[in-house]
């Protein structure tokens, strides 16, 4: 039955506790799951740590090619040993068209990702035997592409939930669905995601009681995401563990390094939390054992940079505006660590800041709320979204692919204007080595924006010049072309030549 | 204050002032839980004490770190089990399963009785759950035991709270099914006449307990025990055990060393694999034990399937415990297709073999149900609890649960006297297993009489607990001990003493009083009438 039929018969019937209506947060580092409480009419977190309180669990997949076997979560994590192929950090891989080596073969990321996700649903079945899967709202980054959203439909589809996949939403819509229904009152509301990837926010305008909505500002800062601080710990823990066994960081087998991981994902918590008190950890997988004690001042050294960062992140977004009508909700994993938890205390006063226990949760329980809206099982706002910070068109260029000339996106409209899209490599086709930028609006009209081509160039054959393509949004209609000669191969080497130019929307 | 005394206060109130805490504890074999109720949220919330990335619960670990100069250090919880193989000889683990005994434990140059060790874990969550607000007041908390802990180990457990400094705040013991199933009723819709099997399983016991929902209305819902079993020593310790036995098998075969002449710092580290390797087997189907002290170091891969035959004299044991508990039901043999639910509970739940094992037993794998919380419940349960207890749940004005509940819990072991008759010695029992607490009152007239005059003015009392309904004399386990002395000089056979012996609805600790009734007409009651609180460590002497 699909989630449309669903709807239909709860409008009939009751929605009894065998159905469930999911939410979905599959990130990159970790994911998360959560499902509809019909007695509390809440979204609740399923645990997927067998009930010791862990609600995320760490995107990780093991293939154990010898027995056939995959290993999920934790358990893929811990039993790391450097011969069978742990998978973690995939989810970013989406609509690359990639494909990872599992030790048995190839496998595309696509098929990967079900594998994990039809694991992650099954946990509502270890609950209730008799849970049958109503809908699901999966949510996906906000300034991913469109490919990766399809491939993330495309494996749910895989995972066997085509019919029921409602939408998916972008983690700011489920962030505002999770406010609305928790009646986080809010004229002025800061998002702040901390994640492994970075660290995101944005400043919204919310009106009408969410039905409009309107972004005042957005920033994104890949220096500041969680993996800097699993990079840290385990390049601390591998450094001690390299002086005791006088080896060096480069030298250390798989299996050693895994073993590390393994270690320094066990000691993260411990490191962390240990309230500016320095830790003793026990190697108690070496032989024969030691233990070292890590100094409060190390890990000090480590927040310290996250800390100073955080700030300027917040007084960017905040602009002009005052913080005393802001209400702030903080998510991600990196906000469950106490210190992060500490900073943002200090800056925002208590009363303003929403910092639930497991902020990871957030994400998958707004999506599970937004699920319910969709089945109507709750009143649903409309969440119109108003963004001054968003790109209103594709930018791009004209290919030839299979004989005929399509349009080629480089910058999709709706993209943030802090993404910088990848450099482009382009060899054209034309005598004159000139790149004509072109727009594509919501109908697929397209458009000139411009033509980007050298002032002076030496001759070369028609085909013989790779040109290195940057763009960058500066305002929602404004954007710096630049293009630089890469030559061609020996033959034709690069001059080195960049030109810049400020194109606009007209 | 005591927590009568806040529930006043928070009556008076109208509410539960931010800085009050009330708290169910979870004090278990493997780990502890500490929970409060939100009362913003209108629900327990378990406290974190890993502070963030770790694992909610707190390894029930003890550890006392000796130093040279000065009184040493005691160490609790995680970073207790984590340097369990620096302080192998001072590290204490599962005292749980010694509770009620008066197996001393020798540390720090004292010698500790099991509740004196699990103060230090109970101090220690709550000290955990002060220093997040240090405003923080304890208005009142629930500790929890298993359904099949004997009276002392109960009594140990509130002696273990007095210790901690608790005493005046806690509310009640409760029995860890009931908490598991008020956690599972405020989550699920338990339907009118469902019967739920709750299979508590940690890491030192086993609660087997068939709930019934006798009524359930909008208002209401009323779960009456009608089964129980299980084991008191019966839990993931025992598994460890048996990996930890195979692991010492291994040794010996490798390289020829045996048990004895392992060092304790390297014993140490097999515990630790052994819990590793169980845990581990639950989410994977083959685990590589790494013997890294041996010479030659090796390694040594243990399959779920040789896990589970190595387990296979315990599983059995497991599966006839339940079978045993369907079979003598109160009121009769109760069969799997007449139970609705199965409801998993506690981490050792968490293995599969345990889930086929129901599936086994009730051919239908529809009614095995996990916990979304196994490891959790109980402490959000006590924690119900307590909130109760302090009238938090039944305020209307709080837009609180809207469900009263109401339990018919009834005692899980025959208790009763020991006779003597002769030379031999018998066991009398006055509450039978399977009676509700509220009902577990019972008295007995006995005609004192002996050839000594002490014997008409003095009587000892052996109150006795009949585990197991097949349990010989010998078996049965010591309550207490009441010296009753005083009583007025009669000729034999002339003194009626009327034994009143009687389980409390909350925590179901016996108590018990003697009065004395007289001789009919002839000798008038003398007004002795005396209530005693039996204990296995000290006589309770009762004069008249």
């Amino acid at each position: 039955m699909s989630w449309k039929k669903y709807r239909e018969h709860f409008k009939l019937h009751r929605m009894d506790e065998d159905h469930f209506v999911l939410g979905l947060d599959f990130g990159n580092a970790t994911s998360a799951i959560a499902y509809f409480d019909v007695i509390r009419e809440n979204a609740e977190i399923l645990d997927i740590s067998g009930g010791y309180g862990k609600p995320a669990a760490p995107t990780a997949l093991q293939y154990i090619a010898a027995s056939k076997e995959w290993i999920f979560g934790e358990y893929a994590i811990l039993n790391a040993n450097g011969q069978d192929s742990l998978l973690t950090g995939f989810a970013e891989n989406l609509g690359g068209g990639a494909y990872l080596d599992i030790g048995d073969g190839n496998r595309s990321v696509v098929d990967i990702a079900a594998i994990y996700i039809e694991e992650l649903i099954a946990n509502c079945r270890s609950i209730n035997p008799k849970a049958v899967v109503s809908g699901i709202v999966a949510v996906v980054p906000d300034f991913v592409a469109s490919e990766a959203k399809t491939a993330l439909s495309a494996a749910v589809a895989k995972a066997g939930y085509e019919n029921l996949l409602i939408d998916l939403v972008e983690e700011r819509q489920a962030v505002f669905a999770f406010c609305h229904h928790n009646k986080i009152a809010a004229n002025k509301l800061m998002w702040l995601d901390f994640g492994d990837r970075g660290l995101r926010g944005g400043l919204y305008e919310i009106k009408d009681d969410y039905n409009t909505i309107e972004c005042l500002a957005a920033d994104f800062n890949e220096e500041l995401g969680s993996a800097f601080i699993d990079r840290e710990i385990y390049n601390l823990l591998a450094g001690f563990y390299c002086r005791t066994q006088k080896t060096q960081l480069d030298e250390l087998s798989k299996t050693e390094q895994e073993q590390i991981l393994t270690f320094a994902y066990g000691h993260k918590d411990v490191l962390l939390n240990n309230d500016g008190k320095d830790t003793r950890i026990y190697y108690n997988f070496v032989y024969p054992p030691f233990s070292e004690v890590v100094s409060a001042s190390r890990i000090a050294g480590m927040a310290w940079a996250w800390e100073n960062g955080l700030e300027d992140f917040v007084n960017r977004l905040l602009g002009n505006h005052f913080t005393d009508d802001i209400t702030v909700i903080c998510t991600g994993g990196g906000f469950e660590m106490p210190w992060a938890k500490k900073k943002i205390a200090q800056i925002f006063d208590t009363k303003q800041l929403y910092l639930q226990k497991n902020p990871k949760g957030i994400l998958a329980q707004g999506a599970t709320l937004y699920a319910a809206q969709k089945l109507e099982l709750l009143r649903s706002p409309k969440f119109e979204i108003a963004d001054g910070h968003k790109t209103q068109v594709d930018i791009g260029i004209s290919i030839t692919q299979g004989g005929k000339q399509r349009f080629y996106a480089i910058i999709e409209r709706g993209s943030w204007l802090w993404q910088k899209p990848k450099t482009t490599y382009i060899i054209p086709t034309g005598e004159n080595a000139e790149i004509e930028l072109l727009t594509r609006d919501e109908t697929g009209r397209i458009s000139p924006l411009g033509i980007a081509k050298f002032k002076s160039m030496p001759k070369r054959p028609q085909g013989t010049t790779r040109i290195a393509l940057d763009l960058e949004p500066t305002d929602n209609d404004r954007y710096t072309v630049k293009i630089k000669d890469l030559g061609f191969g020996e033959i034709y080497p690069a001059t080195g030549l960049v030109e810049r130019f400020d194109m606009r929307i007209v | 204050m005591n927590w009568e005394k806040y529930r006043e206060e928070i009556t008076a109130k109208g509410n539960l002032p931010e800085d009050w805490y009330i708290l169910g504890i979870d004090l278990g074999t493997t780990n502890s839980v500490i929970s409060y109720w939100d009362n913003g949220a209108k629900r327990p919330e378990p406290i974190d004490t890993s502070n963030g990335f770790g694992k909610i619960p707190l390894p029930s670990v003890v550890q006392y770190r000796p130093e040279d100069d000065g009184e040493g250090e005691w160490v609790v919880g995680e970073e207790a089990w984590r340097s369990i193989k620096i302080y192998p000889e001072t590290t204490i683990r599962s005292i749980k399963r010694k509770m009620g005994t008066n197996e001393t434990v020798e540390l720090g140059g004292q010698e500790l009785l099991p509740e004196e060790i699990s103060a230090k874990i109970l101090r220690e969550m709550v000290d955990y759950c002060q220093s997040l607000n240090p405003k923080a007041e304890i208005a009142g908390l629930v500790v929890s035991v298993p359904y099949d802990f004997d009276d002392s180990a109960k009594k140990a457990t509130m002696r273990a709270a007095e210790i901690a400094g608790l005493a005046d705040k806690l509310i009640c013991l409760m029995e860890e099914p009931k908490a598991a199933a008020l956690a599972y009723n405020f989550r699920r819709e338990l339907a009118q006449d469902e019967k739920i099997l709750v299979f508590d399983f940690g890491g030192g016991t086993l609660d087997i307990t068939l709930f019934h929902v006798s009524e359930k209305t909008d208002t209401k819902i009323k779960l009456q025990v009608i089964a129980e079993g299980g084991e008191a020593q019966h839990g993931g310790d025992n598994i460890d055990e048996i990996i930890l036995a195979k692991c010492h098998d291994l040794i010996g075969e490798k390289i020829g060393l045996s048990p004895a002449d392992i060092a304790p710092e390297n014993g140490a580290e097999l515990i630790l694999r052994a819990r590793e390797a169980k845990e581990r087997l639950s989410g994977v189907k083959s685990f590589r034990i790494p013997f890294t002290f041996c010479i030659p170091p090796f390694v040594e891969l243990l399959t779920r399937e040789q896990f589970e035959e190595l387990c296979a004299d315990f599983i059995d044991k497991t599966r006839k415990l339940v079978q045993k508990a369907l079979r003598e039901a109160y009121s009769g043999a109760i069969y799997p297709d007449q139970i609705d639910r199965v409801l998993l509970e506690g981490g050792s739940a968490q293995m599969p073999w345990v889930r086929d094992m129901f599936i086994e037993i009730f051919n239908d794998e529809n009614k095995i149900y996990t916990s979304e919380r196994p490891a959790l419940d109980i402490s959000l349960g006590a924690t119900y609890y307590a909130a109760m207890k302090m009238g938090l749940l039944s305020a209307a004005d709080m837009e609180a649960e809207t469900l009263d509940v109401e339990f018919e819990v009834s005692t899980p072991h025959d208790i009763g006297l020991e006779i003597q008759s002769g030379t031999k010695k018998s066991f009398f029992p006055m509450i039978r297993r399977g009676t509700p607490y509220a009902l577990a009152k019972k008295s007995h007239i006995f005609t004192l009489s002996g050839n000594q005059p002490e014997d008409m003015t003095n009587l000892d009392l052996r109150i006795l607990e009949r585990i197991n309904k097949d349990d010989n004399i010998d078996d049965c386990k010591l309550i207490g001990e009441v010296s009753i002395t005083g009583l007025p000089q009669r000729p034999s056979g002339k003194t009626r003493l009327k034994v009143m012996l009687m389980v409390e609805e909350e925590g179901g600790l016996v108590k018990g009083a003697v009065e004395d009734l007289g001789f009919n007409e002839e000798y008038a009651p003398s007004g002795y009438n005396e209530h005693f609180d039996p204990s296995r460590f000290a006589k309770r002497v009762l004069g008249g």
